[in-house]
């Protein structure tokens, strides 16, 4: 890592910091809506009554009341402050998988719950506004809040009295956050689903795209269910209720669906059979629920439970084949110093993906400790999740980002290196890979072509006698020759040590003769300039007509080469003949 | 191309698209509950000091021939019906002027104000922007008279306000959010997507190739998408604002040089006069309007025609671009050109989507029920086929880089890597010996030299051959993968670059390698006996040793040993 990269890194992470940076401050109270009208948040002078015991207490937000149970009823009782200033008060909370009443002066002026509870429905989460009059200051307010579920609330709301406006705005604000990222979230999955219909269609065949749409909607719908967006600006609050749950239950499958899909080395059967398994629960949870055997939120602990084992899991594993990864590069060999070609872009998918999971999985953590263990109970706050959510969203972009820059950059050493793939590095000639291509290509289009196989005689015994250095100038020498006398080649190509392969479109015997006897002349020529070596060569050629059909290049090539072996079989006759090798 | 597998994948997104598509128009629908009292009549209107009875809300238009003129006052009272709702509520939305609303006790005659708009703005003679507003009555709203009194901040035709609606709380606000959903959506999602694509765009600027068209790109997504939200007058939904047209003029203005810039750095003008004259127009008109917003001498709203003729005349060179594009799309067919071409074609349908907007809303074509729909649906949808493209372009991008670097990891691998034996072939040696050529450790450099390989490809041919190069080339990686590099030079010529080893552990080694290689004699029907000769050299033995010339000392011990086994046969 030299400081360049470190450079870049601190830019970046930088640039990060700024980001988060502008989101809460976007999110804090500094920008939120006046309130017009006197406005109170009643933390302080409650009395609580909870199972016949009444007790004052001094926060309301550090109410201590324990799990509230199905049937279980707990009392808060104030006195309204002064209200004769706002014009439409309202007395204000929410109100979770419970029936509230609300008695003014002892008379029962709003009550909620009552006949969904008796129809055997999961009450919904809501937010109610009690309606008060200006002349209702001093008078005892009294909200009975009773479960209906088991484990249904272990802490109270923000009690609000204020002007109808004031207090709906300062529930807008409060979740103003959520409110843009759930939606954001939703549209983008939108988008990405409409994107994945012509990608999957075109080459590409990139699947992973649909499960990328699918978890961004299902993080950006839990996002707006679980910080009550949906329950304050429609009036769909059965979904607004049931949404958070659903899909939840459904992430895991998404996400093992984007592992399995996008390639980060995961796809194995017990990655599928995780996959069965986090579709078929969920939809069995969804049927109880509708069915009304067992409200959903029953299914919460067990869900957690689940979620928390294949997070642990899946992040041990996330971390074993980074490790594994890092060790491959080790024993790899860089020759290529330009790093930029490494692809960063899976990383960053999988990176942001890890954090997603462990911010998810810090959610499930501090919500059961908020809910079951904590003083304050279950309150909304800070939603790690939320950024979690955003981290993950980013790290696709990222991840095209990336791509994009490793498209341009190995667009250059692509090129060099199609050479260096391609080119025989001794001769410059092609080599056996380039070789193999073009016989293809010529098969396929069922062309004329003609084959010539050329192998160097003696090569060995140069090698034996003089060193390898030698007989690495015998075969340049070879090669320069072949290049001259077969200029016009389809292909030259040196796809052994001593073996050549040349391929002529369109060559008929008497061209094939004639270059062969020039090929003779020029090798009689180099011999008798040079004072190292002779040069000799064996050579063989067949011709492939487009009638021949059926006749695969290989074919063709094999038969040149035996052609060549004859010619070899003779040329070991005559040297055996004569005893002994020339040379100067 | 298309084969079983790939029908079902864009069948599910198919699928997915619809549901999502129907369960998001679902989930924020609202119903309103109760009743909605619309204040049509009878209104006593008060128009500079001529005063009308009983006129029916629409009617009151007809009062002037040629409109509402600035510093004019017009009272509008009437009497309220009891609805009998939770938090009464009265909804309307105005343009360009101030008002007060103020309440009459019908018994006693006292009135008092409880809602003012904007009025100490209409006294400074500043400019007043168009809100919607919702106003809470007080419980006993029946007893009293309503009196809205507005102050006509500038020229118009129409009433400054809309005809106000009464009903609870509740409904009203729900139902503003549920006829502006589609707006509201698409305006979160530029908004967000224009900062995240411009800090990303930020991090990469000396990397990527497109950087400024990145960056120009994201600040034109959050630019739309303020516009789209402060023009419908979603922004006070989140925060506190009295700018909000201000700010939807000025981030109007902002998209012609910003457009205009996108359109140079994808298609750059040939033509130097013509550059100059347009980027005049795009650059200079929108600050002077605005210099002179700010100045009061010609607001907004009044020198919207001369914006409207320049957002015009940038549409005709886009157009003129995109078609002399279309022309010559076979002559310029490089991949970059594609891609961002793309996006013109993005920015093309948005403008059309603006462009139609203005002329329905301008020209009255159609009746004011459909200009309503046009208005809610036209410009949200021109905007997110706009990042539609945007995301497109990147995603193609990347699934082309990916093909692109795999193609080039495959490419890789067969430059540097020995098809038959899979080790490192001679270019990964020569690589090697030259940057051993600085080590400072005491390397070695093992030369091997399989034996009989050329009889065994003349005797029982070259797939033979094949199999002792590749037997042999895996007793090798057995035996040395651990320490040091194989490489194969070529025939059967095979060189080991060791960084450090000692000299007991290498002979062990090599006495391992030759017995597990002549081991291989006895499964070998054809009789082919396997054996090899090596040389191997330390840096260190050697004065002023290069990688060469301990490669040559490798090599001839090499040598001397085949010449040794030669004699023994």
């Amino acid at each position: 890592m030299n400081f360049k990269h470190i450079g870049k890194y601190l830019i970046a992470v930088a640039i990060i910091i700024i980001y988060m940076l502008c989101i809460i401050k976007l999110g804090s109270n500094k920008y939120d809506i006046k309130n017009v009208f006197p406005f109170y948040n009643i933390d302080s002078g409650w009395t609580v009554t909870e199972n016949g015991e009444s007790r004052e207490i001094e926060s309301l937000f550090k109410a201590s009341i324990g799990l509230v149970n199905k049937h279980d009823s707990v009392t808060i009782t104030t006195t309204i402050p002064d209200i004769s200033e706002i014009v439409s008060p309202c007395i204000s909370f929410k109100t979770i998988l419970s029936t509230a009443d609300v008695y003014l002066d002892g008379e029962l002026i709003y009550s909620y719950g009552h006949n969904t509870e008796d129809k055997g429905l999961m009450v919904n989460k809501s937010y109610h506004y009690v309606p008060l009059s200006s002349s209702d200051s001093g008078k005892t307010i009294s909200i009975v809040i009773t479960g209906t579920e088991n484990s249904a609330f272990s802490s109270f709301s923000n009690v609000y009295v204020g002007n109808i406006s004031d207090v709906y705005n300062k529930y807008i604000q409060v979740h103003k956050i959520p409110f843009i990222i759930g939606f954001f979230l939703c549209i983008f999955a939108l988008v990405l689903l409409v994107l994945s219909t012509y990608l999957i269609s075109s080459s590409h065949k990139d699947h992973s795209i649909i499960f990328s749409s699918i978890i961004s909607f299902l993080l950006g719908a839990y996002i707006l269910g679980y910080n009550d967006v949906i329950i304050l600006i429609s009036d769909r609050l059965r979904l607004g209720t049931v949404l958070e749950y659903i899909t939840l239950l459904y992430m895991p499958a998404a996400i093992i669906g984007f592992i399995i899909t996008d390639n980060i080395g995961f796809n194995t059967v017990v990655t599928r059979f995780f996959l069965a398994v986090n579709v078929i629960l969920p939809t069995i949870f969804v049927i109880l629920h509708y069915t009304n055997i067992c409200h959903i939120c029953n299914f919460v602990s067990i869900f957690h439970l689940f979620a928390m084992i294949e997070g642990f899991a899946s992040l041990c594993q996330f971390i074993l084949i980074i490790i594994r990864k890092k060790k491959d590069k080790k024993k790899q060999i860089n020759i290529e110093n330009r790093s930029l070609i490494h692809s960063y872009s899976g990383d960053v998918l999988a990176i942001g993906l890890m954090i997603f999971i462990a911010t998810a999985t810090y959610e499930i953590l501090i919500f059961n400790y908020q809910k079951y263990l904590s003083p304050t109970g279950d309150r909304f706050s800070v939603s790690v999740l939320t950024i979690g959510a955003i981290i993950f969203v980013m790290s696709l972009f990222l991840n095209f980002f990336f791509h994009n820059i490793d498209h341009y950059n190995s667009k250059a050493l692509f090129s060099k290196l199609e050479n260096i793939a391609y080119t025989d590095e001794l001769t410059s000639l092609a080599n056996r890979a380039l070789s193999e291509k073009v016989l293809e290509n010529l098969e396929k289009t069922n062309a004329n072509y003609a084959i010539i196989s050329i192998d160097l005689d003696q090569l060995k015994l140069i090698n034996d006698n003089y060193g390898h250095t030698c007989g690495d100038r015998y075969i340049s020498n070879f090669a320069r020759i072949i290049d001259e006398v077969f200029i016009n080649s389809t292909i030259s190509a040196r796809i052994g040590g001593d073996e050549f392969l040349i391929a002529l479109k369109d060559a008929d015997e008497w061209e094939c003769s004639s270059l062969l006897s020039k090929f003779e002349t020029a090798l009689i020529k180099e011999s008798e300039a040079s004072d190292e070596f002779t040069y000799k060569a064996s050579y063989g050629f067949a011709i492939h007509k487009s009638k021949d059909k059926n006749i695969g290049s290989h074919e063709v090539y094999m038969l040149a080469d035996k052609r060549m072996y004859d010619m070899k079989q003779e040329h070991h006759l005559n040297y055996d003949k004569k005893g002994e090798i020339e040379n100067a | 191309m298309l084969n079983k597998k790939n029908y079902l994948s864009i069948a599910v997104a198919a699928f997915l698209l619809l549901t999502i598509l129907f369960a998001v128009s679902y989930s924020l629908s609202y119903n309103p509950l109760g009743i909605t009292c619309y204040l049509d009549s009878p209104w006593t209107v008060n128009y500079n000091d001529k005063t009308y009875t009983d006129m029916n809300f629409k009617n009151i238009n007809d009062l002037t021939a040629n409109g509402f003129i600035k510093k004019d006052v017009i009272s509008l009272t009437t009497n309220l019906e009891d609805v009998n709702v939770d938090f009464p509520c009265l909804f309307f939305t105005s343009k360009y002027s101030a008002f007060i609303v103020s309440l009459t006790n019908l018994k006693d005659g006292t009135s008092f104000d409880i809602y003012s708009y904007d009025y100490d703005r209409y006294k400074d003679s500043d400019f007043v922007g168009c809100d919607y507003h919702l106003i809470n009555l007080p419980e006993d709203y029946e007893n009293y008279e309503l009196t809205i009194t507005i102050y006509v901040n500038s020229d118009t035709e129409a009433l400054p306000i809309s005809m106000p609606t009464l009903s609870t709380y509740h409904n009203q606000i729900n139902s503003y959010i549920n006829d502006h959903i589609y707006a509201l959506c698409i305006g979160i999602f530029a908004v967000v997507f224009g900062i995240s694509f411009l800090f990303i765009s930020l991090m990469f600027i000396g990397i990527s190739k497109n950087s400024k068209i990145e960056i120009l790109t994201g600040l034109f997504c959050l630019d739309i998408g303020i516009w789209l939200l402060s023009y419908y007058g979603l922004l006070d939904f989140f925060y506190e604002s009295r700018n909000t047209t201000f700010m939807s003029y000025i981030t109007m203005f902002l998209i012609l040089p910003i457009t205009y810039l996108i359109i140079d750095t994808v298609h750059p003008a040939k033509n130097k006069l013509f550059f100059s004259a347009v980027s005049f127009i795009n650059i200079f008109i929108p600050i002077e309007l605005v210099m002179l917003h700010l100045n009061r001498t010609v607001y907004f709203n009044e020198s919207r025609g001369i914006f409207f003729i320049t957002a015009l005349i940038t549409f005709l060179i886009l157009t003129n671009y995109l078609v002399n594009d279309i022309k010559t799309i076979h002559k310029t067919r490089t991949f970059k050109s594609a891609s961002n071409r793309l996006q013109l074609y993005g920015l093309f349908c948005f403008a059309w989507c603006g462009i139609f907007e203005i002329a329905t809303v301008s020209l009255h074509i159609f009746s004011e029920d459909i200009n309503l729909i046009i208005k809610n649906i036209t410009l949200p949808t021109g905007i997110a086929i706009y990042i539609g493209t945007v995301i497109f372009n990147y995603i193609i991008f990347s699934t082309e880089g990916l093909a692109r670097v795999q193609q080039y990891n495959k490419l890789k691998e067969m430059a540097y890597v020995d098809v038959l034996t899979k080790l490192p072939n001679r270019a990964v040696s020569d690589y090697l010996m030259k940057r051993y050529g600085n080590s400072t450790s005491n390397y070695c450099i093992i030369s091997i030299d399989i034996n009989g390989l050329k009889s065994v490809n003349d005797t029982y041919g070259h797939t033979e051959g094949d199999r002792l190069i590749k037997d042999f080339a895996n007793c090798l990686s057995e035996n040395f993968e651990d320490v040091g590099v194989c490489t194969r030079m070529g025939g059967d010529e095979f060189l080991i670059y060791i960084d450090t080893i000692k000299e007991v552990d290498l002979k062990k080694r090599l006495i391992n390698l030759e017995e597990s290689y002549s081991s291989l004699d006895e499964d070998n029907e054809k009789g082919i006996r396997h054996s090899f000769a090596y040389g191997y050299a330390f840096k260190n033995n050697l004065e002023n040793p290069s990688p060469h010339t301990v490669y040559m000392v490798a090599d001839q011990l090499m040598y001397d040993m085949k010449r040794k086994q030669h004699e023994q046969r």
